[in-house]
């Protein structure tokens, strides 16, 4: 979700106070990302582009009881994560559980390399080292894909990413290091080590 | 993180790698809404938001006695459509002076005499006749007309509150900056008041006497409930919460006349306002009610709204700066503390502080 010529702060004020330029404004920058999320949740299209339209309705119908500063891209998430469940419940067909706690969750990604674009992975070989990190990638676990997703995709923070998924922070840190640690370790053994070394860059991050 | 430890040197060997994963996760899972779909959506979001009122989508409601609540009033309010008759209750408050700003609350009866209430919670109970009404110890006669209703006025200023028994057994929890007009005995095959500032009624079921609130230009149509209404002349909007069973909301004046009227189910808010329609939310009542009980609740509530029902609430002028108007504030306030008391601790607990100008108390950031 990009905005360009206004900031989160303006926009959302305007929106607020009525403007429906600003309105679509936000609708067309964060219109893909919903998609796109909703699609992690639930292979239902119609359905996640009703929850678009029942989020953006409500969104400006009720614009007065919004708080005045948000991160937008959160509140969206958060918001449109809820009626995703609530749909889900309805139609049966998507795979959002309540208790996020349980051992699995229905969060999909294929994560892959083809679209990197990056001016460090010129050669060959390096992107098949690329794809082979993302074959490792899709073996996590549907949590520590999602906490990827949400952290680096959505970029969110943890204390955004913990609330979206209600869990703690301490939990949904250790599990973002655990993914990590497990790409790290998988990859010393079945790639070029060099390559698997690389990763502990990550570490450092957490 | 205790693991970073090992492997220092490869990672300022490579940094550029550490993003690759990144870069990956940042690559898959961008799937766009195809552009066609994307401004259909649009529009459809675009009509939404400008239709009024907003129509809220029904569930299926389980219990059987409420389908049957919600026909009887469905039928009549149908009946009130077509017979468009101005009620006689709204009709007496348009010849009715507004409320004054201050002073003692007084009860106006039906031959225009004014009862002058002691102390600034009252409480007035009317006999199962109409004919007595009790305030405190003290009893007042009153003749009961034979072939027309006959109102009375109960007025509360800011400063006061007020608990009134209408003699249907209904009870009224009438807030600062109040006045409620009622017929003393119910003797029609309706039973219809007069609102104009904020109240909280709990209604005394009776199907065969549908129970109607006018409220300034909003009409609250109600069978056995609780609720709160809120239509303060200097508010922009009518706000109703429904606490329990079931309300009907149409506007009686202005323009959206010819709207459909819309339900409301426990814990929604309606807000109307007769340019902007109406809008239903989700709300947790006990934020809109607890005034009856001396408390304010705030979630979230920007500062202005709380010191608006402080001013009201004990007769005071406060401002605020614009700036520290619309910060939120989040707790309870106990009323029955003094306005001193009251605005030192949201001095305390917040980063404001507030000065006396004459009797205007003003709230600034700090």
């Amino acid at each position: 979700m990009k905005l360009t010529g206004v900031t989160e702060e303006t926009l959302w004020k305007n929106i607020i106070a009525g403007d429906q330029q600003s309105f679509r404004l936000l609708y067309e920058a964060a219109a893909d990302m919903l998609y796109a999320y909703g699609l992690r949740y639930s292979s239902d299209k119609e359905m996640i582009r009703d929850c678009i339209h029942d989020l953006f309705t409500d969104l400006y119908i009720q614009r007065h009881n919004l708080a005045p500063t948000v991160n937008i891209r959160f509140y969206l998430l958060a918001s449109f994560r809820r009626r995703l469940h609530t749909a889900g419940k309805k139609s049966a067909r998507v795979l959002l559980q309540e208790d996020m706690s349980a051992a699995e969750t229905s969060f999909q990604v294929v994560f892959d390399a083809t679209d990197v674009q990056s001016l460090l992975i010129a050669g060959e070989e390096q992107r098949a080292l690329l794809q082979q990190l993302a074959a490792e990638m899709n073996k996590l676990p549907a949590r520590q894909k999602e906490i990827l997703y949400l952290k680096y995709n959505c970029e969110l923070d943890y204390d955004q990413i913990a609330g979206l998924m209600s869990i703690s922070v301490p939990t949904c840190r250790t599990l973002a290091y655990r993914a990590i640690r497990q790409l790290r370790q998988e990859f010393m053994v079945s790639a070029a080590p060099v390559f698997g070394c690389l990763l502990l860059s990550c570490l450092k991050n957490f | 993180m205790a693991i970073s430890n090992h492997g220092e040197d490869n990672l300022h060997e490579e940094p550029a790698h550490h993003e690759q994963m990144i870069a990956i996760v940042r690559a898959s899972g961008n799937e766009q809404l195809p552009a066609d779909q994307k401004e259909q959506l649009w529009q459809t979001i675009a009509a939404d938001i400008n239709r009024k009122p907003r129509v809220i989508r029904w569930q299926l409601l389980k219990a059987a006695a409420v389908i049957l609540v919600l026909i009887t009033a469905g039928v009549w309010s149908w009946q009130q459509l077509r017979s468009h008759k101005e009620s006689a209750v709204v009709a007496f408050a348009a010849g009715q002076q507004s409320i004054a700003a201050g002073g003692a609350s007084r009860v106006i009866l039906g031959n225009n005499k004014q009862l002058v209430l002691k102390g600034s919670r009252t409480a007035i109970t009317y006999g199962a006749g109409g004919n007595s009404l009790r305030v405190d110890s003290q009893t007042v006669q009153q003749a009961v007309a034979e072939n027309s209703l006959t109102f009375n006025t109960l007025l509360v200023p800011y400063g006061n509150t007020a608990f009134l028994q209408l003699s249907d057994g209904s009870k009224v929890w009438l807030n600062a900056g109040s006045r409620l007009i009622y017929p003393i005995a119910f003797t029609e095959g309706k039973r219809e008041v007069y609102l104009e500032g904020e109240a909280y009624f709990d209604i005394a079921a009776d199907p065969a006497k549908p129970f109607s609130v006018y409220a300034a230009d909003l009409k609250v149509a109600v069978l056995g409930t609780a609720f709160n209404v809120s239509a303060y002349k200097d508010d922009p909007f009518r706000q109703v919460v429904l606490a329990s069973g079931a309300v009907q909301l149409k506007p009686f004046r202005g323009k959206d006349t010819n709207t459909d009227p819309v339900t409301l189910k426990p814990g929604n808010k309606a807000v109307y306002a007769e340019n902007a329609g109406m809008a239903v939310v989700n709300v947790d009542i006990s934020e809109y009610i607890s005034w009856k009980e001396g408390i304010i609740v705030a979630a979230h509530m920007p500062l202005y709204e709380i010191l608006k029902k402080l001013s009201r609430y004990y007769n005071q002028p406060i401002e605020t700066d614009t700036k520290s108007g619309n910060e939120t504030f989040s707790g309870k306030l106990d009323l029955q503390k003094s306005v001193d008391d009251v605005l030192n601790i949201i001095a305390a607990t917040t980063s404001l502080n507030y000065q006396k100008q004459g009797k205007k108390i003003i709230f600034k950031t700090r």
